[in-house]
């Protein structure tokens, strides 16, 4: 299942001790549905508060953000945290993985969180899919960085979501690893047609997208 | 509908042990003052409920009967045809005595009792060996038996079959009294009771015309006390008997039991507290470490009430297992406190079923509560500031909890707060005491938050004063007072509440043993001397003389008395509208004496002694005891008329006295001019002024020429009284030790918070490149350039 994402006049400012700063300046993008996207840019560029806006995590001081038909700027709380249970998976530069939950614990959990009855059977297969039937009983702390991340990105994608968020995903690997994972990421992904959308500082993860923008002083532009 | 499937609680409760046990370890300091705190409260709590109900349950046997008239002379026969009229009645008879084992070595008070037939109305006297108190009692080859209680048996080194000296007669202990209804709850301290029969009084040549002996009546009857009470008073107007119902005896047993018991309780309840400021910092810490969870379940679209659920959950998980590990440990240290010391004290354990819920399961699910109560108040702050977190961390490094908690989890706090000091002044027996403890609490947390500032801003007004400029470690530790989160107040107040409990059970103790101290045997009299009667007082002073030549003896005069008026209106007329007190007032005993050499050390409160002897026709000047005086309204000036023998003394209260307290050995109520007893005097008390080795003699030599004397040696009493406060110290100091444990382990919550910042501290210090020794040991380093 896929999805378009589309952000309108995007303004974003933080309030700060020495006055406001703006992050976003009428920032715009479109990504159609299966796509997927890299988003690149200088430290502090606004590129990690462009995926807060897009996970509903945060909201825009104006503008409009669409997921598919869904306006994220009217939803309550709630019902941004059951669109996230629902249609969204994210991926983060250092996992964060629960420690005190196995590998297979983690990836049924966002199952587990939407109320699914059979979680268990779903995350299995899903770790096989990720190369880690060996580890399911494994902690986090128990695994490599490298396994640590297909953990990150099964769980991320159990739930089949139409959106897909990846903050800097190979950031913490060394080269190698960091290349097959991203290989597993653009697998999948293929194989579940969701919508991609990747923050990233490394050009040759940025070339793999089918569309790139490029972020400075809060604005997108596109490459 | 989502809401239904991610609100599951089983799914939630699941998640929540799995989360927690994953960092159980980090909350050990959390389980440990909780626990710590709970015992404390269970052992205290359950302990008074056993006391309460053992002294309690039954009051009509713990006073003998439903009514006790208590008199120093035999009750007139028409009064008894009147008491035998509307139910029944027992009488036994008691005089205080000293005994002593064959042959003479050592002396004990003891309480002689001479029960009649009927005796006991309630209860059941058990007697080992089990055999009929007639039988032991009786005359058995020229000896009379005597049925002693086990703890005066052990005190003279004495068994079944041995012989005791009592007075002029020499008995043979045939029975220990295993199990007496009406014991009395100071017979440890003032006197351990003897059954002796009618015919073996006369043996003793103890009692002779003037001795003092207490007739106790005690009635059994059906109707209602108070209308028997009214009829009683109505058929014999103005008697001066001493009347107490059970009644009014639980009440008063009641009121000392709950201030006492309250006491400890709110003991237990500081350290609980102290333990809570742990609670605080330990789960500040374990949250600390959860930022990361939290922001993650958030991200996989956990809603919030969910999530909340989640960790209060874990909160109540934690406080329950503390509540009833800490409360099992508690009913433990109770029950071995019962079963080391309920013979002595007539406790016993639950017997059914009833008894179990309200003496242990009632006291366990108490403990529960204020567990979880307890880690809800001092851990929603941090959970609060925990759950206001923004998951946006998760994207940028670290996620922080928010510096402040959101207005609805503080007024939720607030409330819980509310909810936790009214549950615990609801708990607690003594209602008032709590709410003086709890607003010794703010005062004193109020203080130390003073304290908290000052310091803050002293050390901000030194690091700005130029005074650490060039000393970085200087200005780092100043910071580390002033900063946001510095953990000087967590410190500051949990150990300024544990040192001031501390503080205080030491001052207490400390207090008492000087009291003791200061009474040693140079400073005030090494043998004290009563029921000495007048005829005996030339031979008590020419004996005494002549076995220590430079003893001293000071014999004071004792007048029992009862009031009869105040300013002139009969005392039945100023309490007329309350009963009890009006019998109180006139069934009370006043014991009057003279001044002379003042061997009590009485202080003067207010008013002045006198130098003349007491006028002729006109009331006599009399310095009152302050309790006394003050609880029947009385000042200086007041005019009262006591009678004593049929006689009316008029007095005029010219002085207000303290008694020193645990000094005291006579307890006068009132001190005359002299002169103003004459006539009246039937009996006089004595110091002696001699060393303890003469005190020894003359005690022995008074118990074998002068054996209705008693006695009783100063170093003998400093010993048992300083035992008894061994006792209570030994107990204050073992409680106030769990309070200061429960404030060191606050003190290791307050470094287990601050250690990621230390750590973070430290590799950062590091990377500037300062010596190696001045960075912890352990610690990883993110570049080496001054290594």
């Amino acid at each position: 299942m896929s999805t378009s994402v589309q952000m309108n006049d995007i303004q974003l400012a933080y309030q700060t001790e020495s006055g406001t700063v703006s992050v976003l300046n009428n920032a715009s993008l479109m990504v159609p549905p299966g796509e997927t996207l890299a988003i690149t840019g200088p430290s502090g560029s606004g590129k990690t508060s462009l995926l807060l806006l897009l996970s509903g995590l945060q909201r825009p001081d104006s503008g409009e953000i669409l997921v598919g038909n869904e306006r994220l700027g009217g939803m309550d709380s709630n019902a941004l945290a059951d669109w996230r249970s629902e249609h969204l998976g994210i991926i983060f530069q250092s996992f964060h993985l629960l420690p005190g939950l196995t590998a297979l614990g983690n990836v049924s959990l966002p199952l587990e969180i939407a109320g699914q009855a059979n979680a268990r059977e779903q995350a299995l297969a899903m770790l096989d899919a990720v190369g880690l039937s060996h580890r399911l009983q494994h902690y986090p702390g128990q695994l490599s960085g490298g396994e640590q991340q297909r953990v990150a990105i099964a769980r991320a994608l159990v739930h089949q979501p139409s959106l897909l968020l990846g903050d800097e995903p190979t950031g913490n690997l060394d080269q190698q690893t960091g290349e097959k994972v991203l290989s597993l990421l653009f697998d999948l992904h293929k194989e579940s047609k969701s919508t991609l959308v990747l923050v990233t500082h490394d050009e040759r993860v940025a070339e793999r997208c089918e569309h790139r923008v490029r972020m400075e002083s809060g604005r997108l532009y596109e490459i | 509908m989502r809401s239904e499937k991610t609100s599951r609680p089983l799914w939630m409760l699941k998640f929540a042990v799995s989360d927690l046990r994953s960092r159980i370890s980090a909350l050990k300091v959390f389980l440990a003052c909780l626990i710590l705190g709970v015992t404390l409260v269970a052992a205290t709590a359950s302990l008074y409920r056993v006391i309460e109900q053992s002294l309690l349950a039954d009051t009509r046997a713990l006073l003998g009967g439903d009514v006790e008239l208590d008199t120093n002379e035999p009750l007139p026969n028409e009064v008894l045809d009147w008491i035998e009229r509307t139910g029944s009645f027992s009488l036994v008879r008691e005089f205080n005595t000293l005994v002593s084992s064959e042959d003479g070595e050592g002396f004990f008070r003891a309480e002689i009792l001479i029960p009649d037939a009927a005796y006991p109305l309630y209860g059941q006297l058990q007697l080992m060996p089990d055999r009929p108190r007639t039988e032991l009692t009786a005359q058995q080859d020229g000896l009379w038996g005597a049925i002693i209680d086990p703890m005066l048996a052990e005190r003279l080194g004495q068994s079944v079959g041995d012989e005791i000296q009592i007075g002029a007669a020499t008995f043979r202990i045939t029975g220990l009294i295993e199990a007496q209804p009406d014991r009395s709850l100071n017979a440890n301290w003032r006197g351990l009771p003897i059954m002796i029969s009618e015919q073996a009084v006369e043996a003793t040549e103890l009692i002779r015309p003037g001795s003092r002996v207490d007739f106790e009546y005690r009635v059994q009857t059906d109707q209602d006390l108070n209308i028997w009470l009214e009829d009683f008073e109505q058929a014999f107007p103005g008697t001066n008997w001493d009347i107490t119902t059970f009644a009014e005896r639980s009440e008063r047993i009641s009121e000392r039991l709950d201030q006492i018991a309250t006491a400890l309780i709110l003991i237990a309840f500081t350290t609980l507290f102290i333990g809570g400021l742990g609670v605080a910092n330990s789960i500040h810490a374990y949250l600390d470490e959860k930022l990361g969870t939290i922001a993650t379940l958030q991200t996989l679209g956990l809603r919030r009430k969910p999530l909340v659920a989640i960790y209060l959950l874990q909160i109540g998980i934690l406080g329950s297992l503390a509540g009833l590990v800490g409360g099992g440990i508690g009913l433990g240290f109770a029950a071995v406190a019962i079963s080391l010391a309920g013979d002595a004290y007539a406790l016993s354990g639950p017997s059914g079923a009833g008894d179990w819920i309200s003496l242990w399961v009632v006291p366990l699910l108490l403990s529960w509560l204020f567990a979880v109560l307890t880690a809800y108040v001092f851990a929603l702050p941090a959970l609060a500031r925990a759950l206001a977190a923004s998951p946006a961390g998760l994207f940028r490094g670290q996620v922080q909890a928010a510096s402040n908690e959101p207005r609805k989890w503080r007024i939720a706090s607030y409330l819980l707060l509310a909810i936790y000091i009214g549950a615990t002044l609801l708990w607690l027996p003594s209602p008032l005491l709590g709410f003086l403890f709890l607003l010794a609490v703010v005062l004193l947390w109020g203080l130390l938050e003073g304290i908290i500032k000052g310091l803050r801003r002293g050390a901000k007004a030194l690091e700005n004063s130029g005074f650490a400029d060039s000393n970085f470690a200087r200005r780092l530790a100043l910071a580390n007072l002033h900063r946001p989160d510095s953990p000087l107040r967590a410190t500051l107040l949990s150990l300024g509440t544990a040192l001031t409990l501390v503080v205080a059970c030491t001052l207490i103790v400390a207090t008492l043993l000087r009291a003791l101290e200061t009474t040693i045997p140079e400073d005030s009299p090494a043998l004290i001397l009563y029921e000495v009667f007048p005829d005996q007082m030339d031979a008590v002073e020419s004996g005494l003389s002549s076995l220590d030549a430079s003893s001293r003896v000071e014999l004071l005069p004792l007048v029992r008395s009862r009031m009869a008026a105040i300013n002139g209106q009969p005392v039945a007329e100023v309490f007329a509208d309350d009963p009890r007190a009006r019998r109180e007032a006139m069934g009370d005993e006043y014991k009057l004496t003279y001044l002379s050499g003042n061997p009590e050390g009485l202080e003067l409160v207010e008013g002045s002694w006198w130098s003349s002897p007491a006028p002729e026709g006109e009331p006599a000047f009399m310095a009152m005891e302050d309790r006394e005086a003050y609880q029947l309204g009385l000042g200086v000036g007041d005019q009262l008329e006591f009678t004593a023998e049929d006689r009316a003394i008029a007095i005029e209260i010219r002085a207000i006295y303290r008694q020193k307290g645990l000094q005291t050995r006579f307890w006068f109520e009132g001190v005359l001019q002299e002169g103003a007893l004459e006539g009246l005097i039937g009996r006089y008390v004595g110091a002696v002024y001699q060393s303890d080795t003469a005190a020894k003699q003359s005690q022995q030599w008074l118990a074998n020429t002068i054996p209705n004397v008693i006695t009783l040696r100063t170093a003998d009493w400093l010993e048992t009284a300083g035992a008894l406060l061994g006792k209570a110290a030994a107990g204050l100091a073992a409680v106030a030790s769990v309070s200061l444990l429960a404030s060191l382990l606050v003190l290791s919550s307050v470094v287990s918070v601050s250690r990621r910042r230390q750590l973070y501290e430290a590799n950062l210090l590091h990377c500037l490149a300062p010596r190696q020794c001045s960075r912890p040991s352990g610690y990883p380093c993110c570049w080496k350039p001054g290594c």
